[in-house]
């Protein structure tokens, strides 16, 4: 995170201070500063909900922590978000990158289609359910009901889940490196690829994670048919 | 013992090989075999409609049919309920249908439009005067305001649950009439935007620099946010005239959106990015709303990615009207649709179509109520869904306090639907809600969408008689005054005045 502080310095004088402002005027202040230079600075600005949502492109930084549903529908911008985020963080994000220097609340990254979020603390119970394409990286540990009804996507835990991890499990990968409380419904322990170890090893080369593919348990679906339907 | 002669028996003799199967099984010697061991019913009357008969004839030569309906000869044990639990004795599983509730409940029938006379304002004329039947959406609060010209729209049906074809007629009767389509929860086909707009492709939209030289009124397409999210995106927000917040539907209220996986084909599962055969059930709540906060946060959101220029729309099963009205306009819906229990052209468990929800007419007032009170009837849109077949029932709907009215299975039937209520199981032999291409190409969406648009004028007309006749020049005068109700039960149930009498016998 070096690296990004130095960034933040640099751009510092453009930094849009959200206090007191409301969520459309800083969102469109957010829009202006991209439009003008690529990057954003935002700060003060926790106590908003949707911040920096629905963005296209750009560089965004959030000093401070954000509140919930940061970074809803992004749809290719780039956010670095310094501190802890509140719930829903990534909200139905279909391509872009959000990086949490902190913990995340509930739900982070549901309903995604695409994109990567990482997570450099704890990710709350609830995380990446729905995912349908996202790549949801956790530094530390997540909560219960991790990847609820994934249907497509990865989802890479460094540490430990709680219960019912992948209930539901439709299609995806779940690859975790410590323990969990009990797995959910409709899903299997599998073996890594090849590919599965280059694609985890390009993830931990690209956030400079420190883990090793060989670490990593998989976990996969039963079947891509729980429900009403069955395989002919 | 039932009713002596409650059952018709028949022996189709085509099929009757005479082996005699029927006269060993039936233990009521309704069947008989003559000197020349032919069988031939010999004592009708004592048959008690076990169809023990039909279930060992080797060659499905005999039939047993209530004389008078089951509900006479069999009270509650019909023919279909015991069908029913043989089923679920054979395999633990619950029967899945679409269509609605097929149980007699409090209708738009239990009422009737009071025509203008001599005590009240003289009736107007149908053929040389002027009615509005107009609705907007999203006045004060968007910058792109939905301007129905009638007060109909489409209810929402995913594709996915209906064919690509059927949903492209749907926007092109939209744009025909000047109305509303909704995509449903299952992302949309490219063609459905154009079509709304009067152009057969986007790039033919895009190109035009005078949007009136589309085909039709001009209609528009709502988009809708769900609990599924299937096919949500940046794009498909912000291509649309409005977003509908799913919180609840008719056919099934308190559960997500069911399409069975024999219904996601190819194109389906593209469209709402999931693997292809696999359920696609949407869950009954948002992951993401843990208080009815969060769900103001996400209109608050949703306005901000949309740049504050179309209306947020909601739309609630038939569950607590008024409280549930009341939240929903508090959070900040610029209209809010109401689907009512005989509402439901999606699939869903046959027994919560049948017991969850309460009826259409139950839930107007309340939510007509609901608005008042917040001293927002008329500002935010009431839109009433369920069971409404033509312009007598949303003449009553609207009279009952609603600003429009939503049509589905309506729609389905207008589109050419027998209405088999076999539509989860993708085999819709007119192409409406199934994903099979031999099956689709029986559906012109260019004809279909025609007779949708005649449909929706023939609809409109009936609404402006009935609004003409009880003496209004625009359905925003209607009140329950101008109907009455047939029956104690509807008298309650809507605050209209029972027939014959003058008096509010009871008040909502």
């Amino acid at each position: 995170m070096l690296a990004v502080k130095q960034e933040m310095e640099r751009i510092s004088e453009q930094e849009i201070n959200g206090e007191g402002l409301d969520l459309r005027t800083v969102n469109q202040m957010i829009k202006n500063a991209i439009r003008e230079s690529g990057v954003a600075v935002v700060s003060h600005s926790e106590y908003l909900s949707g911040l920096a949502a629905g963005l296209r492109t750009g560089n965004v930084f959030i000093k401070g922590g954000a509140g919930d549903f940061v970074g809803s529908l992004n749809s290719g911008a780039k956010l670095t978000i310094e501190g802890d985020v509140q719930n829903f963080l990534a909200d139905n994000m279909t391509s872009g990158e959000i990086i949490v220097s902190g913990n995340a609340g509930y739900c982070a990254g549901p309903y995604c289609y695409g994109g990567n979020l990482v997570i450099l603390g704890h990710s709350g119970n609830f995380s990446a359910t729905m995912n349908k394409g996202a790549t949801l990286v956790v530094n530390e540990d997540v909560g219960d009901d991790v990847g609820t009804y994934m249907l497509a996507g990865n989802i890479v835990v460094l540490g430990n889940a709680g219960e019912k991890l992948g209930h539901f499990l439709i299609s995806g990968n779940i690859f975790i490196r410590g323990k969990w409380q009990s797995l959910g419904h409709n899903t299997n322990i599998d073996v890594l690829t090849s590919d599965d170890k280059k694609f985890l090893q390009q993830l931990f080369s690209k956030y400079r994670l420190d883990a090793r593919p060989e670490e990593f348990t998989k976990i996969v679906a039963q079947t891509d048919r729980p429900f009403y339907s069955k395989k002919d | 013992m039932p009713i002596l002669g409650a059952y018709c028996v028949n022996i189709d003799y085509e099929r009757c090989t005479h082996c005699g199967t029927c006269v060993e099984v039936c233990p009521y010697n309704v069947y008989e075999k003559d000197e020349n061991y032919h069988v031939h019913i010999g004592n009708d009357m004592a048959c008690v409609g076990c169809r023990i008969c039909m279930e060992f004839c080797p060659n499905n030569a005999t039939h047993i049919k209530s004389a008078e309906p089951e509900a006479n000869s069999r009270s509650l044990w019909t023919f279909p309920i015991v069908e029913q639990i043989h089923h679920q004795a054979r395999t633990g599983g619950y029967l899945l249908r679409g269509f609605g509730t097929a149980r007699r409940i409090p209708h738009f029938d239990d009422l009737v439009i009071v025509p203008s006379q001599l005590s009240s304002p003289p009736p107007l004329d149908k053929y040389r005067e002027d009615c509005d039947v107009s609705v907007v959406i999203g006045e004060e609060t968007a910058d792109s305001p939905l301007i129905l010209k009638i007060p109909i729209i489409f209810g929402a049906m995913s594709f996915g649950a209906l064919s690509r074809e059927a949903k492209m007629a749907l926007a092109r009767a939209a744009c025909r009439m000047g109305t509303l389509a909704n995509t449903g929860e299952g992302g949309t086909v490219p063609e459905e935007y154009p079509l709304a707009h009067g152009f057969n492709t986007m790039e033919e939209l895009m190109a035009c620099t005078n949007p009136g030289n589309g085909f039709g009124n001009g209609g528009y397409l709502a988009v809708q946010w769900s609990t599924g999210r299937w096919g949500v995106s940046l794009d498909f927000l912000q291509n649309a005239d409005a977003i509908e917040v799913k919180i609840g539907q008719g056919a099934k209220p308190g559960m997500g959106g069911h399409l069975l996986g024999q219904k996601v084909g190819e194109e389906v599962a593209k469209v709402r990015g999931i693997p292809i055969g696999t359920d696609a059930l949407s869950p009954p709540r948002y992951y993401d709303v843990l208080t009815s906060d969060d769900l103001r946060k996400q209109i608050a959101i949703l306005r901000d990615v949309t740049d504050y220029k179309i209306p947020i729309m909601m739309k609630l099963g038939p569950s607590r009207p008024y409280k549930d009205v009341k939240l929903a306009a508090e959070l900040g819906a610029d209209a809010i649709s109401i689907d009512g229990m005989a509402g439901g052209t999606g699939a869903s468990p046959e027994s919560v179509t049948q017991h969850a929800g309460i009826p259409t007419i139950a839930c107007i007032p309340p939510a007509a109520k609901a608005l008042k009170d917040l001293g927002l009837y008329r500002k935010v849109k009431l839109i009433a869904l369920g069971g409404i077949r033509g312009g007598a029932d949303a003449f009553k709907a609207l009279a009952l306090g609603a600003d429009a009215v939503g049509i589905g299975a309506a729609a389905e039937i207008a589109m050419g639907c027998r209405a088999c209520m076999a539509c989860h199981l993708g085999n819709c032999p007119y192409g409406i809600t199934t994903n099979k291409p031999e099956l689709r190409a029986r559906l012109d969406p260019v004809e279909t969408g025609e007779h949708l648009a005649n449909f929706l004028k023939a609809m409109t007309d009936e609404i402006k008689i009935f609004t003409m006749l009880s003496g209004h020049k625009s359905i925003k005068e209607l009140s329950r005054e101008d109907l009455r109700a047939l029956t104690i039960d509807a008298s309650a149930i809507t605050g209209v005045k029972l027939v014959g009498s003058e008096k509010n016998t009871f008040r909502n």
